[in-house]
């Protein structure tokens, strides 16, 4: 049985293909990051596992359950999503805006019970945001948007949390806050995640595995140490590279040092 | 919920309610008391506490104006639900029933009724309701692409408004015999409204309220995002449809009451959002009042302004309502 996965998606918009028939199995508990170049798919790929973009064929499954035909609050429990850069009202507080993750949970008339209030502390506290959840989103800074963003996916407690860029905005020191924050729940709370990001370095610190996409279709696809190649990165992006494995923190680390377009 | 007491938008929403509650009041009063002929404070207790007066001034309020302000009361509710459940949903400030279209859908439907089943008033309701849907489902077809682009909307409404409107006035020409009226009616008029109307809209006005208020937690997770909303569990495009035909049911039940009444269901969410915020749970009910704050005392206005002469409710709303868009569009623009 696998834990989560899709199975020759093809999905894209108004009819054009953008992924072209992609199958990828996913483990429990483990960090997979997606790369790829602007329009290779990635948050395509990443909506369709999510379902928020139905597939012209293949599927997405949960435990070997087709996802579609699951009840979207039962899906909503397993399954969070937080897409690119999404909106909230100027004027809503963080707070609110964190307790809409408890929804799939009391459903949309339930009381607001203990449980879901302490999950919205929780989130807002592993997300460093307590002291400003009485601020309005339209108040916050971009890194805290996204960390309020992230507390509310993370108030939903769900096992699977698929995120796109969530490091967009955010500078260095927030992106590792962000990341180090998946990985922590990732390794005490074995949550699964599933994200798409921009930076490769990044991707092979935070990641257990790493997929490269080029025009819809898997082009590498596993460990960051092997992914991570000078061939790959010539492939995928289109550029020279040179990697280097360093150690630091007692910890190996492979690093691509982006050399130019041009040859 | 939690966190009342610390919530800076509470005293906010407190006094705002009293304030409506309050100006609700003095409206009705006011509606009731002002005509061609004024009426003492002191004699409307008497009509309403012992059930008697002068037997002019009883018939005057219990037959006459007491009808007309609740008629204009609820069909202010309805309309000021309708446009705040749509600029809502299609995350569009300048959608409206009377804008998008809608409401001439409902129009031409009650008109065909009025016109050519005069005698199956009772029709004019689900008449008008079928006709709204079927103005929302055009204009969602030729508008809508799941974001519902402002301009395109409202573009689109203009045109299927004038389409429609073509085909009233062509009715009103051929059968110009039977459209006593229906002059007052393409405007929006509240005078002669009778307790049977009132019978007629106050259903719908129960149904869209609870509707509404129940639909109000649905349209805050649909703020954040369609594909947010998904993701939290719902059933996007069902919510979406069930609450347009709320809105539709809203907006046809005021138009076969009182015809073409435009532009509260665009101003009244706007401000109500200004003073309240736009938090749902509290945008429905507050534009539920000053919406029916508005129309009667534009209605009272239309009244008072020219007496003996009355302009109907309808031209009033314009002349304060157009303005109002024309600025709405101007800031949407720029921005």
């Amino acid at each position: 049985m696998s834990y989560f996965r899709v199975e020759s998606l093809r999905v894209g918009y108004a009819g054009q293909d953008v992924i072209k028939n992609i199958s990828l199995e996913f483990d429990r508990a483990r960090i997979a990051t997606i790369i790829g170049p602007n329009g290779s798919g990635k948050s395509t790929l990443l909506k369709a596992a999510g379902r928020l973009l139905p597939p012209y064929s293949g599927g997405v499954f949960i435990e070997d359950e087709p996802i579609l035909a699951m009840e979207d609050r039962l899906v909503a429990r397993k399954l969070g999503i937080l897409p690119q850069s999404p909106t909230a009202p100027a004027d809503l507080p963080v707070h609110c805006l964190v307790a809409f993750g408890r929804t799939p949970h009391h459903g949309f008339f339930g009381r607001f019970s203990r449980e879901d209030q302490e999950a919205v502390n929780w989130a807002l506290e592993a997300t460093g945001m307590e002291d400003k959840r009485f601020k309005r989103v339209g108040q916050l800074s971009g890194g805290e948007r996204q960390r309020a963003w992230i507390a509310m996916a993370l108030a939903q407690k769900p096992e699977i949390l698929l995120l796109d860029e969530p490091t967009t905005y955010l500078d260095i020191h927030h992106q590792f806050e962000v990341l180090e924050l998946l990985q922590e729940l990732n390794r005490l709370h074995g949550l699964t995640v599933i994200m798409v990001l921009h930076d490769l370095n990044l991707a092979a610190f935070f990641s257990h595995r790493i997929i490269a996409l080029k025009e819809g279709e898997l082009v590498a696809d596993g460990a960051p140490q092997t992914v991570l190649s000078t061939e790959t990165i010539r492939r995928v992006f289109g550029i020279r590279a040179r990697i280097l494995c360093i150690e630091e923190e007692g910890i190996q680390r492979t690093v691509a040092i982006p050399l130019g377009v041009r040859s | 919920m939690k966190g009342l007491a610390v919530d800076p938008d509470y005293r906010r929403r407190l006094l705002t309610g009293v304030g409506a509650l309050l100006l609700l009041t003095i409206g009705l009063l006011f509606s009731i008391a002002k005509g061609s002929v004024d009426i003492a404070l002191a004699d409307l207790v008497k009509v309403f506490l012992a059930g008697e007066s002068s037997e002019g001034i009883y018939q005057v309020v219990m037959n006459i104006r007491l009808p007309r302000v609740l008629v204009g009361g609820l069909v202010g509710i309805n309309l000021a639900l309708s446009g705040a459940i749509l600029q809502s949903i299609l995350k569009n400030p300048l959608a409206d029933p009377g804008i998008i279209g809608i409401s001439a859908g409902a129009g031409l439907a009650a008109m065909v009724i009025m016109i050519l089943f005069p005698a199956h008033a009772a029709l004019l309701p689900p008449a008008a309701f079928a006709g709204a849907i079927g103005a929302a489902l055009i204009i969602y077809y030729i508008a809508y692409d799941g974001s519902a682009h402002t301009l395109r909307l409202v573009l689109a409404g203009v045109a299927l408004s004038a389409f429609l409107g073509a085909f009233m006035s062509t009715l009103t020409v051929l059968y110009s015999d039977r459209v006593q009226g229906t002059v007052n009616w393409m405007a929006g008029a509240l005078i002669g409204k009778s307790w049977t109307h009132l019978y007629m809209v106050l259903p719908y006005t129960v149904v869209g309220l609870i509707g509404a208020v129940v639909g109000a937690r649905y349209l805050n997770i649909l703020a954040l995002g369609d594909d947010i909303a998904r993701g939290l569990g719902l059933s996007v495009e069902r919510v979406k449809f069930l609450l347009t035909l709320l809105a539709a049911l809203l907006a046809a039940s005021a138009v076969s009451a009182v015809g073409l009444l435009g532009f509260v269901g665009l101003i009244i969410p706007h401000i109500t959002r200004l003073l309240i915020g736009s938090d749902n749970r509290f945008l429905i009910p507050f534009s539920a009042v000053f919406g029916a704050v508005t129309v009667i005392l534009a209605d009272t206005a239309g009244r008072l302004l020219f007496s003996p002469y009355e302009l109907p409710v309808g031209i009033i709303m314009a002349f304060v309502g157009a303005p109002f868009f024309l600025y709405l569009l101007a800031r949407g623009i720029k921005s």
